[in-house]
């Protein structure tokens, strides 16, 4: 290993280390989490709290996950082969599906343009999903809150809503909210400016329902059998792993969708 | 929840006889419609998880003073919620049954008609997310 990657893992793993320590501290105990959930809910409707204030444990897994990401990209990046080892064979499969989808569904030149976004959202999802298996004191999945869910939902709200202005002007992408014409266009109006904000919302709750559904479900189980291992990992893998796996790509896939009707 | 969870259920099956039909008349194109049923059922599972939330809130929201106001307040967002997702859940659940009869005929189709699928159900959400709206709306700003 060059001195220069030595230097940049050192930093990574340095960083972990911060993020960890920061867990620590502001640990919050994972039986009470049941009781807590609430406490995080209405945290964004600011009733209890006020408006500024910060769910800690979000932002310290978000900012883990970020770090496992740039360690993971850095290292497979580094020493790119034309003959893939393993791990840059499997990035290369999830970026090559995520290309194929997008050229399907929005057309060749476009779907380029938006595979780094739509690919990123999907990695970032599946890996805040994920991250909850690891049984690890304070290491608890980012999207279990509402807040990161709202947050990616109203990113590829604003990605779609954009992209449209951008490619149809202000006064096309206007027009399609009257889409058939006369008076019929001018009542579904209302129906369609609510039904973007249906979009937005169902969005982010599907994705913060599932998550944080199947976390609370594992702790009740947990409690219900006494703590017994077998339960944990079998409920794990199926409420962990394939439900993560099928959130996130249902979260990507929608994000995908919503931008295609919107540039198409 | 209870109420709820039938809209989900009821759709999810739909989906699920829709994929073992395409499964049986075209052998090749089963690995498309599973694909197409698992996100379809995802989405359609969507009403059930509202229910879901608003039933956790429920449970563990701590309330202070509880006047009868309140307490019929707090009963109607959980019958509102229930019956609320009863309708998407069945709706979008057809929708992803469809969604698989086609990709069963048309595989080569396959990312038109799951952007369709989508599109109609998140559209069909609509009621779910009126419901949710206004229990939480009764959950926290209905007082004494």
């Amino acid at each position: 290993m060059s001195k220069k990657s030595k230097i940049i893992y050192l930093v990574g793993f340095i960083c972990l280390l911060c993020i960890w320590t920061g867990m620590m501290i502001h640990i919050e105990p994972q039986v009470k989490n049941v009781g807590e959930a609430p406490e995080k809910i209405t945290n964004i409707f600011g009733l209890k709290h006020s408006f500024f204030s910060i769910n800690i444990s979000t932002i310290l897994n978000s900012w883990l996950i970020i770090a496992i990401l740039i360690l993971i990209a850095y290292s497979v990046g580094r020493k790119l082969t034309k003959i893939p080892g393993k791990a840059q064979t499997i990035t290369e499969f999830i970026i090559s599906s995520f290309d194929h989808l997008c050229a399907d569904t929005l057309g060749a030149d476009i779907g380029r343009k938006y595979l780094p976004f739509v690919s990123t959202v999907f990695i970032f999802v599946l890996l805040s999903n994920w991250i909850g298996i690891v049984p690890v004191l304070g290491i608890e999945e980012p999207t279990r809150d509402l807040n990161t869910t709202l947050g990616l939902g109203l990113i590829c709200a604003f990605v779609a809503h954009g992209s449209g202005i951008k490619v149809k002007g202000f006064k096309g992408y206007c027009k399609e909210y009257i889409e058939p014409g006369g008076i019929i266009g001018w009542c579904m109006l209302p129906l369609n400016i609510v039904g973007e904000f249906a979009k937005v919302g169902s969005h982010s709750i599907r994705l913060f329902g599932n998550i944080l559904g199947g976390s609370v479900l594992i702790l009740v189980l947990l409690e219900l059998s006494r703590q017994l291992l077998p339960v944990y990992i079998v409920f794990q893998i199926f409420f962990g792993i394939f439900v993560g796996l099928v959130q996130a790509f249902v979260f990507a896939m929608l994000a995908l969708a919503y931008i295609s009707v919107k540039v198409a | 929840m209870g109420l709820g969870a039938i809209g989900s259920a009821i759709g999810e099956g739909f989906a699920a006889l829709s994929a073992v039909q395409v499964t049986t008349r075209q052998p090749k194109a089963s690995d498309d419609a599973l694909a197409t049923m698992l996100i379809g059922m995802a989405v359609a599972e969507s009403p059930g998880i509202f229910a879901l939330f608003i039933a956790i809130l429920l449970a563990l929201t701590e309330i202070e003073a509880t006047g009868l106001v309140q307490a019929a307040a707090l009963l109607g967002a959980g019958i509102c919620m229930g019956m609320g997702a009863m309708g998407p859940g069945i709706g979008e659940g057809f929708a992803a049954g469809q969604a698989c009869r086609g990709v069963g005929r048309q595989p080569g189709n396959k990312p038109m008609i799951i952007r369709t699928m989508l599109i109609g159900q998140a559209v069909s959400e609509s009621t779910a997310i009126y419901s949710l709206f206004i229990a939480i709306l009764l959950i926290y700003v209905v007082h004494g």
